[in-house]
């Protein structure tokens, strides 16, 4: 059973994890999640300073990321799994993974992995949006999720994702992953990669 | 969800705690200016949108009474109609074709659902899709607009 | 849910086949299972940007050619 941790009780609360974003996620991302965040691109836009790095201040980079598009696209295509977070009545969390891409760290060249392609949190969670944020632990969670569904799938735990700029040391020095530099191919933003090492050294051993 | 990789309660409750101020949205940078890919698409799907709604106009049915003779949902005829970021499904779209007796693949195309590279054929879409004002009737500069548009796709059959 | 049920099904081989499936399996580290699971999402992932009219190329390693996959 998943708990998220709310930051104003101060508490755990119950959350559930969705085997697949539904049309009621999608709702609650059109009618709650982008109305804040676009308006506060619009605010910034409206200020001139609509710059990467005021949108990764503000953490607002998801403003236009088309969830609703990707999921329509994306339902019936097996490469893709995804899942969506709920707590307290609403969508907290989203994700999206890919099964079919392989790794490029020397090491693991070629193997199988999980791919973190997109992963958002509620704006009312994001401590750089909001004062007084929500729910903490939801992006946690989530990638999480796509390491033990690597396990799950027979990849060891492997998993690959681009960091946005200003997450680089969570990946680095919180789950360990090597990091492959810059890549030119998605907007020079840095790819790291998980091995089946640092995946067991990250979760604790399940016992037989 | 059952794995026998998932971590213990207090594993969970450490590593939130941890990450706390962490950052974990993972996707595309952000780009002030949208791809051209996008905006290239969207003239196609405007025009798309644009054909369904005059023809549909012309025959003098409403969105519903469409979606009934079409036996597609209604929702998604009003999201071709009116959003150029809808993809509408395969199915949806070789019934319209169909039902205003054009060729199917040019339609895939008008629609998003193929790839279109011809620039005759985009230009023509875009012509088109400048027609886009919201009138109860059909005026004579927007049915000479669509017979145009219908012509010229039944010529590229 | 209706992505985590599982159905059952069986498959007949030959021997040929059994070969390159335990072969695969084998070199990826992979269940047959598995193996299965990803030739199966590859397939579809393929079989939808070719409907989408898109093309499969091959690239030589000195990229000199791009041979088009007739799929």
């Amino acid at each position: 059973m998943l708990e998220l941790f709310n930051r104003r009780a101060r508490t755990m609360e119950p959350a559930e994890l969705v085997g697949r974003i539904e049309p009621e996620d999608v709702i609650s991302l059109e009618q709650r999640w982008l109305p804040p965040m676009r308006a506060k691109i619009e605010e910034l836009r409206k200020a001139g300073t609509l710059t990467r790095e005021e949108v990764t201040r503000w953490n607002v980079a998801d403003a236009h990321w088309e969830w609703p598009a990707k999921v329509r696209d994306r339902v019936g295509q097996l490469q893709w799994a995804s899942h969506a977070l709920r707590c307290g009545g609403d969508t907290q969390g989203l994700i999206f993974m890919n099964l079919v891409y392989k790794c490029r760290l020397p090491q693991q060249l070629k193997q199988h992995m999980v791919y973190v392609d997109l992963v958002s949190t509620a704006p009312w969670n994001r401590p750089r949006l909001v004062p007084n944020p929500m729910y903490g632990g939801v992006g946690m969670i989530l990638v999480t999720e796509a390491i033990i569904r690597s396990l799950d799938e027979g990849f060891e735990g492997r998993i690959g994702l681009h960091s946005l700029p200003g997450a680089e040391s969570l990946y680095r020095e919180k789950f360990k992953m090597d990091c492959l530099g810059p890549d030119p191919a998605c907007g020079n933003l840095l790819y790291f990669e998980m091995t089946p090492q640092q995946a067991a050294a990250l979760l604790p051993s399940t016992a037989s | 969800m059952n794995s026998k990789h998932r971590p213990d309660r207090q594993w969970y409750a450490r590593m939130i705690q941890e990450t706390l101020d962490d950052d974990f949205i993972v996707g595309p940078a952000f780009d002030a200016k949208p791809k051209d890919a996008a905006t290239a698409e969207q003239p196609l799907t405007v025009a798309f949108g644009l054909l369904v709604r005059f023809s549909r106009r012309a025959k003098r049915l409403s969105v519903e009474e469409l979606a009934e003779k079409l036996s597609v949902e209604a929702d998604e005829l009003q999201h071709v109609e009116r959003d150029p970021e809808f993809r509408a499904r395969p199915r949806t779209i070789s019934k319209v074709a169909n039902f205003l007796d054009l060729p199917v693949g040019e339609v895939m195309k008008l629609a998003g659902a193929a790839v279109s590279n011809d620039a005759s054929f985009n230009a023509n879409a875009l012509k088109f899709a400048a027609h886009s004002d919201d009138m109860a009737a059909l005026s004579s500069a927007e049915q000479e607009a669509l017979k145009s548009f219908v012509r010229y796709l039944r010529n590229q059959e | 849910m209706s992505t985590t049920a599982k159905k059952t099904l069986t498959l007949v081989l030959s021997d040929t086949e059994m070969d390159v499936l335990d072969s695969l399996s084998s070199e990826k580290s992979l269940s047959k299972t598995a193996v299965l699971r990803q030739a199966l999402r590859l397939y579809q992932t393929v079989d939808i940007r070719q409907q989408r009219g898109e093309k499969l190329f091959f690239e030589s390693a000195s990229k000199e050619k791009a041979e088009l996959m007739l799929l």
